[in-house]
């Protein structure tokens, strides 16, 4: 174990990956230079600007080499040590009580050579991370014991991430499996994700292309595109657009449809000793694990198709360092109740057997939604629409009771449940939304009022916890109070750790 | 104690509403004042050069943009003094309360054991008037981060002082489970023994 005392350098197949790193980069930037070189030599590139771009790539690249044989790094009075730099020497320190995590991340690449890039995460907001490019197997394995078990303090450790090809083969026999994802499960699931957001993507993908590409083959596709257009009839461009939107529409279901399978395939999530841990994935294996200590919080999500088919999407957020809080927040795409309850039972042990009291919100947030969904978008469409649907605009008229009744539908089901321990709410009409959470999760309560509320008495009250918060919207003010004041009474009274 | 799980009646918590909000520094009011003259001699200047140059023949327009920099000038100063009148700040034996804003009102309460550390800034308009902007941090991003600007900087390093000591303290009883169950003992008072602006009583052991 005292290898790590000496200074180590990275495995030497970390120069491939330093390499090809940066020749990522450099073809990200360039590659628009690389397809005209290709396509239109008779366009001039070569300039002298151009020119000492490359000696800089070139410079560039040996610097990443040395910096592969200057890096080392190394275990030394209880800190881990991160020793780099070309000219300038830099030296990173970390205890190693403050390590949170050690996380492993293996692509295809890394597993033809049999290593691991590692990431190291901090406490809090100290935001020295380390990070090491590529690691044999075996040394992470070992550097990673080695940490646990020189830790000074007993904390618990925290998370395990590993991505890999092998079969979870030190999945403890303690481990219990909560469920499993079917092949139909995932199809159902990728049905009823989010298609839109995919279009979106993709739009701004092509877009943001044309440019570029036009720029670089001297094609004018959006000229072409409107002469093209220019030339057909009016009742054509209905036409092309009723033949184009359901394509396009097509592509982006089968694209996320696609995505979800091959993320999620064999899905198993697992009951650890200590929290959950979950893993997935058809080519990159991940796996992700959720300490149960550092869950803050509870969150699932329904779409309408998801209640067709009685599922729900699970996120649990971990507290974490902000730089690493997305890839912390443990999410579970799709689902069944039963799994649910599992996953509810075991970060909140007596929720089913407290007393709940629920509470809904003041009726005046429809007017709010009825004005942001209904009369807004409606004025905005009209004088939008105005020059090419003259005297029709009042079509969009037709949107305000569809607006309306779903206002009214917003406040009826905003509700909170609180019982001694904690809290559940509930909100949304389409896509519906609830978040469970423990008193003692809580570290800051806030109470917001503007003019407009404060005149009828409400008020917001936010719930901050360590990675992220929960809002309670039009409530009376007196409420409010009582539940910061009982929430604070429980955070102050309470000895537990809440992350 | 056998059985803890009392019965709470909510009537009888201590109560953030009740407390009595400490106001910031007078200087803090006096630099808002000074910043929105200055700010508003610029604006003047602005409104000179909009009046000999306007195209405008119309008196009513020339003039008006006077018009607008006086109601504007008198809103800034009024919201200045509105905004003090209204912000204060609290500390309690378990948590620091903050209120804040004009048009959006903000109340917010961060207990001591949910704070990671908390820091003083001073920039150099601030030192001239002896002020500081004390910086409360929480775990896991800024989102529920707590900044009260306008404090004395002695005040501000009293407060950041007995901050700390709280900090500090509990999670020190933590690591040894055999103190554990006297992390309520009264605040440690600090040497000059004026802990700022007394903290309030919202001990929970009564209940």
């Amino acid at each position: 174990m005292s290898r790590f005392e000496q200074p180590t350098r990275q495995s030497t197949i970390a120069i491939l990956f330093i390499l090809g790193r940066f020749f990522k980069i450099i073809l990200k930037q360039f590659w628009i230079l690389i397809l005209v070189f290709f396509f239109n030599p008779k366009k001039k590139v070569f300039t002298g600007f151009t020119i000492g771009l490359l000696a800089m790539a070139g410079i560039g690249a040996i610097t990443s080499i040395i910096s592969y044989f200057r890096t080392y790094f190394y275990v030394k009075d209880k800190e881990l040590v991160l020793e780099r730099g070309v000219l300038r020497k830099t030296k990173v320190a970390v205890p190693l009580d403050r390590i949170q995590s050690v996380n492993f991340k293996q692509g295809i690449l890394h597993q033809a050579f049999n290593v691991v890039s590692i990431e190291i995460d901090t406490a809090g907001s100290v935001g020295k991370e380390f990070s090491l490019v590529a690691i044999d197997r075996e040394d992470a394995d070992a550097l990673r014991s080695f940490i646990v078990t020189n830790k000074p303090s007993s904390t618990p450790f925290a998370r395990v991430p590993v991505e890999s090809t092998e079969e979870p083969a030190q999945t403890k026999p303690t481990d219990q499996l909560i469920f499993q994802l079917a092949v139909t499960d995932l199809l159902k699931i990728g049905v009823s994700q989010n298609h839109l957001r995919t279009a979106g993507i993709i739009m701004v993908f092509f877009l943001s292309f044309m440019d570029d590409l036009e720029e670089a083959l001297d094609i004018k596709l959006t000229d072409r595109l409107e002469k093209f257009l220019g030339v057909a009839e009016q009742g054509e461009i209905f036409y092309y657009l009723l033949i184009g939107v359901p394509f396009f529409l097509i592509i982006s279901f089968l694209l996320t449809l696609f995505r979800t399978v091959f993320q999620y395939f064999n899905l198993r999530f697992w009951r650890t000793s200590n929290g959950f841990k979950m893993n997935s994935g058809l080519f990159t294996k991940q796996e992700v694990s959720a300490n149960l200590q550092k869950i803050q919080f509870v969150r699932w999500d329904t779409s309408p198709l998801k209640r067709i088919f009685k599922m729900v999407s699970v996120r649990l957020p971990q507290a974490a360092s902000v730089q690493v809080a997305g890839k912390l927040a443990a999410y579970v795409p799709g689902c069944y109740d039963t799994h649910l309850a599992a996953i509810r039972s075991a970060y909140f042990p007596s929720e089913k057997s407290l007393l709940e009291t629920r509470h809904g919100i003041n009726w005046r947030i429809s007017l709010k939604m009825f004005f942001l969904q209904g009369i807004l978008p409606v004025v905005i469409l009209m004088l939008m629409s105005q020059s090419w649907l003259g005297r029709q605009v009042w079509i969009w008229l037709f949107w305000l009771p569809a607006a309306a009744w779903l206002s009214y539908r917003y406040f009826l089901n905003w509700q909170w449940h609180i019982s001694q321990e904690g809290i559940r709410t509930s909100w949304g009409v389409i896509n519906q939304h609830r978040i469970l959470l423990q008193w003692h999760k809580v570290q800051a309560v806030k109470i917001r009022q503007n003019y407009f509320l404060k005149r009828r008495g409400l008020a917001h009250l936010t719930l901050f916890t360590a990675a992220g918060s929960i809002n309670i919207p039009y409530i009376p003010l007196e409420k409010a109070h009582e539940v910061q004041d009982y929430v604070l009474y429980k955070i102050e009274t309470d000895r537990r750790k809440w992350m | 104690m056998i059985f803890e799980n009392q019965q709470v009646d909510s009537k009888l918590l201590p109560n953030v509403e009740s407390v009595g909000l400490k106001k910031l520094s007078v200087n803090y009011k006096t630099t808002k004042y000074i910043g929105t003259c200055i700010l508003f001699a610029f604006l003047f200047f602005g409104a000179l050069v909009f009046y000999f140059t306007s195209p405008a023949k119309s008196g009513l327009l020339r003039y008006g943009i006077f018009l607008l920099w006086v109601l504007f000038f008198a809103l800034s100063l009024f919201l200045v003094g509105k905004r003090y009148q209204l912000s204060g700040y609290a500390l309690r034996e378990h948590d620091v309360i903050y209120k804040s804003g004009v048009w959006w009102q903000t109340l917010t309460t961060i207990p001591f054991n949910r704070m990671q550390h908390c820091e003083i800034s001073q920039g150099p308009i601030q030192n001239a008037f002896g002020l500081a902007t004390l910086r409360i941090f929480t775990a896991g991003g800024s989102s529920s981060d707590l900044a009260i600007d306008g404090l004395d900087h002695e005040e501000a390093k009293r407060i950041k002082e007995f901050i700390t000591s709280k900090i500090s303290g509990p999670s020190l009883t933590d690591l040894s489970p055999q103190d554990g169950g006297e992390g309520d003992e009264p605040a440690p008072l600090n040497q000059e023994g004026n802990i700022p602006s007394a903290p309030q009583s919202n001990s929970h052991e009564p209940i």
